[in-house]
């Protein structure tokens, strides 16, 4: 009687921590922070103030040094500086930020507006088509 | 003898058989298509994927298109169709600029000539994408000025590229007609 009565509870007790260990496991595989997406973003810094060749290409140098720019590109007639970087590494904050410490320009960082983000080049949107409403619905079901 | 010169014209005629199908083999060669022309379809590394392979044709299409995104996009005049491009990072974690330069490589790769299936352009057509009616991506219907200025954008990505005028107009003529070929579905008003 008495060994039967260890043996129920050496199994309740396995089976306790093996519960324990399985849930565990499972609410961390869950919770974990996930990694950041690795994704090539655009950004842009419109100039207040005319800014040549010579500048230009010092901002250039500057912004394209910088860890995670991929790409520049200045266009001084309308005074817009625009570059590619990785989201993992960088953010369009920090690059502004970092050259605003780099030289008094009076620039501004360019920043979307809520109801602009709805309209752009529809070559690169597929979120309207059929695929792209299931594949978000998927996505969003996941998260 | 007689059997002798028989077979000696029949090897004569067989060699001029020969050499007419050469020769009409050389003047029939087809042109080479405007992807060929810009690499075609030798496999070489991607540089920005060393462990992949890509053809020729492709890279050079994705040069010319990355670094014309980034000069429309400085463009004033045409950065109102790419808001999207610079928003912050979305729920989705897209911002639309890796899908704008797939897209756009995968269209000028089928309307250049390329035969590769895995290049081909599956979006919906210029007339569809460009018309807010059909596409709510769209904000505003385009304008002929605002395309011209486009196909001048491109313009400048090619000479980024190496491609300009002075040292290769024929190529860049070929493209900007290509382009403009698509114009009477994209200005629509």
């Amino acid at each position: 009687m008495r060994k039967t009565l260890k043996t129920l509870l050496w199994s309740f007790l396995v089976m306790l921590c093996l519960t324990v260990i399985v849930l565990g496991t499972h609410i961390y595989l869950v919770t974990r922070p996930k990694p950041i997406a690795d994704i090539v973003q655009l950004g842009r810094i419109d100039f207040k103030q005319d800014i040549d060749s010579l500048e230009g290409n010092r901002i250039r140098s500057f912004v394209s040094h910088l860890d995670g720019v991929k790409s520049t590109y200045f266009n001084y007639k309308d005074r817009i500086l625009v570059y590619t970087y990785s989201s993992k590494i960088q953010s369009s904050v920090n690059v502004y930020n970092l050259l605003a410490g780099y030289g008094n320009f009076k620039a501004e960082r360019y920043v979307v507006g809520v109801g602009a983000t709805k309209s752009g080049c529809p070559i690169g949107a597929d979120k309207q088509s059929y695929t792209g409403t299931v594949s978000s619905y998927i996505s969003g079901f996941f998260k | 003898m007689k059997k002798s010169i028989a077979v000696t014209a029949l090897c004569l005629l067989a060699l001029s058989l020969v050499f007419s199908a050469c020769s009409d083999s050389t003047t029939s060669t087809p042109a080479p298509t405007l992807y060929e022309r810009v690499g075609g379809t030798t496999m070489i590394t991607d540089p920005s994927n060393p462990s992949t392979m890509i053809e020729k044709g492709r890279l050079t299409l994705r040069s010319v298109v990355d670094s014309s995104i980034l000069v429309i996009a400085a463009d004033a005049q045409l950065a109102k169709y790419f808001p999207v491009l610079f928003a912050e990072l979305g729920a989705s974690n897209t911002s639309g600029l890796s899908a704008l330069s797939k897209n756009f490589t995968d269209f000028l790769c089928s309307a250049t000539g390329s035969k590769n299936t895995a290049y081909s352009y599956t979006g919906k057509s210029m007339k569809d994408a460009h018309n807010p009616a059909s596409n709510s991506r769209m904000g505003a219907l385009a304008d002929s000025a605002d395309f011209d200025k486009f196909v001048g954008d491109i313009g400048v990505g090619l000479a980024q590229n190496g491609v300009t005028v002075s040292n290769n107009k024929q190529l860049v003529d070929d493209l900007v007609a290509l382009l403009n070929t698509t114009k009477a579905d994209i200005v629509q008003r």
